[in-house]
């Protein structure tokens, strides 16, 4: 399309960013900022507006004296060290299989991404029954190699696992996907050019693939953390916080006191303690960055 | 120049004159237009939501100046989530459905409109509704929402699994050890049939310390006891069912399969469930069932559950919602249509409609539905009450699953409730 003349460029600009720029005022900046004055408020949604009241920083004071916030954030630091090495792992070595020329490529691409497709609720039905304790295929396997598998999501230390397993089946095809784009984006040349000098397969992956799809692993790392931290969706429906509030997460917390307590404000701070937390968390891996990322240049 | 003027104010006159039946016209024509109220409910669900469509094409055929939107969700359905957003955001529906204990939790934060001026303006009786209906629905002694219908919780057995372990039916004054013993001897029957199915939770402890002649709260609702000796006797009993006498599957046993699913394929002896679920049991049972009050210890108690329906503070049609959530809860033909689908009960007060529902069989002493009326027990009233739900019931899931002995579990619960609900 050919726009004439600077000012219908302007118009054009203005008419052409319009959605994203809309929506992101009025679905992203402006609860954003209306939740920051709602954590300073003591704000119950079914009272009148006239009851609201001004309390300072006693939300965040509340919250940080809660003993539960800290089993909360064990629980996400739980979730988040088994959780990343196994997505990164699995992805990667999927990424590296589609990234060959076989019979049925297609198919298989299909049938990786479709747990990605699927909703949580149904895949949280299957999983329930994978991971039963007596009846569950995953037990069943275990049984067969002498291993005793244990009750996964009735068990306080396996229940973690258990979501963890379902979330990556579920992730994996996705960022499998990312990765290999990043894969295909490696120059054909440098493997030959490995290959003339000798370098072995594990050379070539450790010397070439690894550090140049290192970007992406770290794209990958960075959203991971930040969405682990907000995990709730698998956890409330596969295990709704349980057993003995073993799964219990900062935004289930927050969804609790906003929906079934009515304390809107106190959930709007722990909303922005968590935010706080993913900052800290966001900053500290772009600082380690430049250890173990390179760009190709 | 005055002919000019003249001319002028005439030919405004004869414009205005032209006009007046125009815009007398229009304003007959708003007036006579329908006006829209907005109803949220969630208690019809899928089963009966026909039903509730049935009963407001009524309405519109007796009120046609009344229009009315149902605005329908499951009760699982985020309905709660989307109810308060709606009146936090000043959108509020014209009247929604609540049950009891969500009407208090709406009532305590203003979010209901007082209904005493309506009786008097609308001309409706409160004497059509059932005795202590419209208590259960007063605040500082205003009535606060219409009832719309009730149910009770019974025992619900399994008639063939009684008689192939030889085990006489329940009777009204059967206590927790004549319930156990026929439970035992039901489960000796094989190795994937129970006794009986009660859940350990927060909602089934509040009902059941009171059969041992315990409660949560002192009788002045200052101070808690949740771990009171009659309370630790109780849950222990709750939990001994399971781990010791086996006669109730443990969360694995039980292996997600629903309890309803389970009483209709004949694995389980004695269960609890409102009278919500005759229907299905109806279509779906192909054993004799009958249904029994609950057994109690030291006492009766028993669940009743009753749903009701609210105006909002904010509508602009208080009269019309009005209107309509008192015919949708004492229309004979709509308590007709109620009855019929056997969704709850209707909660007027006419001795005759409970004639009609008891004969309506299967279950047979149907009886039992209105008797378990007499021992219901209400949970506390308390500004608070989700919270405190959630500490005990977090408490006893803990001892449930081996994590907490009962005596750890509701000490715990004691004292977190204690230091974080205001009273």
């Amino acid at each position: 399309m050919y726009i004439g003349g600077k000012k219908q460029k302007r118009i054009a600009l203005v008419v052409f960013l319009a959605p994203a720029v809309i929506s992101l005022l009025v679905f992203f900046l402006f609860p954003i900022f209306e939740s920051l004055l709602l954590s300073f408020l003591a704000y119950d949604p079914l009272r009148p507006i006239e009851d609201v009241s001004f309390v300072g920083l006693q939300n965040y004071k509340e919250y940080f004296q809660y003993k539960d916030m800290q089993a909360q954030y064990l629980h996400v630091l739980y979730y988040l060290v088994l959780y990343i090495p196994l997505i990164l792992v699995t992805s990667m070595a999927q990424a590296l299989l589609l990234n060959r020329i076989f019979v049925g490529k297609t198919l298989y691409k299909v049938l990786f991404y479709l747990p990605v497709i699927s909703s949580w609720v149904a895949v949280a039905l299957i999983w329930r029954w994978l991971l039963h304790g007596e009846f569950g295929l995953i037990n069943i396997g275990l049984r067969a190699i002498g291993l005793n598998g244990p009750s996964w999501l009735l068990s306080k230390v396996w229940a973690m696992p258990g979501v963890v397993l379902a979330a990556v089946w579920k992730d994996t095809g996705y960022y499998a996907l990312l990765l290999l784009a990043a894969l295909k984006g490696i120059e054909p040349s440098y493997y030959e050019s490995a290959r003339i000098d000798g370098a072995n397969s594990t050379q070539r992956f450790t010397r070439i693939t690894l550090p140049l799809v290192s970007p992406t692993l770290f794209l990958l790392v960075v959203i991971n953390v930040i969405a682990g931290f907000q995990v709730f969706e698998s956890i409330y429906i596969m295990t709704e916080g349980g057993p003995a509030g073993a799964t219990r997460v900062p935004v289930e917390q927050i969804y609790r006191n906003a929906f079934t307590y009515y304390k809107m404000g106190y959930a709007s701070a722990i909303a922005w303690v968590l935010g706080f937390v993913i900052l800290i968390a966001t900053v500290i891996q772009f600082r380690m960055e430049r250890r173990w990322v390179s760009y190709e240049s | 120049m005055r002919k000019v003027i003249k001319i002028g104010i005439a030919t405004v006159v004869l414009v205005s004159m032209m006009c007046l039946p125009v815009f007398s016209a229009g304003q007959a024509e708003k007036a006579a237009k329908p006006i829209t109220i907005r109803y949220a409910n969630f208690s019809a669900g899928e089963h009966n939501a026909e039903t509730l469509k049935k009963m407001v094409d009524l309405f519109r055929q007796k009120n046609p100046e009344i229009n009315v939107e149902l605005e329908s969700m499951g009760y699982g359905d985020n309905y709660w989530t989307s109810l308060v957003t709606r009146i936090a955001g000043g959108d509020a529906p014209d009247a929604f459905e609540l049950n009891m204990e969500q009407f208090l939790a709406f009532t305590l934060r203003g979010s209901t409109r007082d209904l005493e001026d309506l009786f008097v303006s609308t001309g409706v009786s409160k004497d059509i509704f059932g005795e202590g209906l419209l208590d259960a629905v007063s605040f500082n002694g205003k009535v606060m929402a219409i009832p719309q219908s009730f149910s009770t919780v019974v025992l619900v057995y399994n008639k063939a699994l009684f008689d192939k372990a030889g085990v006489a039916y329940p009777t009204a004054d059967w206590t927790w050890d004549d319930s156990l013993a026929a439970a035992k001897k039901i489960s000796a029957l094989g190795p994937d049939i129970w006794g009986m199915y009660n859940p350990i939770q927060f909602w089934e402890f509040y009902k059941v310390v009171q059969q041992n002649g315990g409660s949560l709260m002192t009788a002045d609702g200052k101070g808690f006891t949740i771990n009171s000796p009659q309370n630790l006797k109780t849950l222990q009993y709750m939990l001994d069912r399971v781990w010791k006498h086996h006669v109730m599957p443990n969360k694995e046993e039980q292996a997600n399969r629903p309890e309803g699913d389970m009483f209709v394929d004949g694995k389980l002896g004695m269960w609890l469930n409102g009278v919500w679920a005759f229907t299905d049991l109806k279509n779906r049972v192909t054993f004799p069932w009958g249904i029994e009050v609950e057994p109690g210890n030291t006492a009766k108690a028993t669940h009743f559950f009753g749903n009701v329906a609210a105006i909002s503070r904010t509508t602009k049609y208080p009269e019309e919602t009005f209107r309509f959530i008192t015919f949708l809860a004492s229309d004979p033909d709509v308590v007709q249509l109620r009855l019929d689908a056997q969704w709850e009960l209707p909660t007027i007060g006419d001795p005759t409609v409970m004639e009609r529902y008891l004969k309506d069989t299967p279950p047979d002493n149907k009886i039992a539905v209105l008797n378990s009326l007499q021992y219901a027990v209400k949970p506390p009233a308390l500004l608070q009450f989700s919270e405190l739900a959630d500490i005990v019931n977090t408490k006893i899931e803990m001892a449930r699953d081996g994590v907490l002995t009962a005596k750890e579990a509701l000490d715990q619960a004691q004292a977190e409730a204690t230091a974080k609900i205001k009273l």
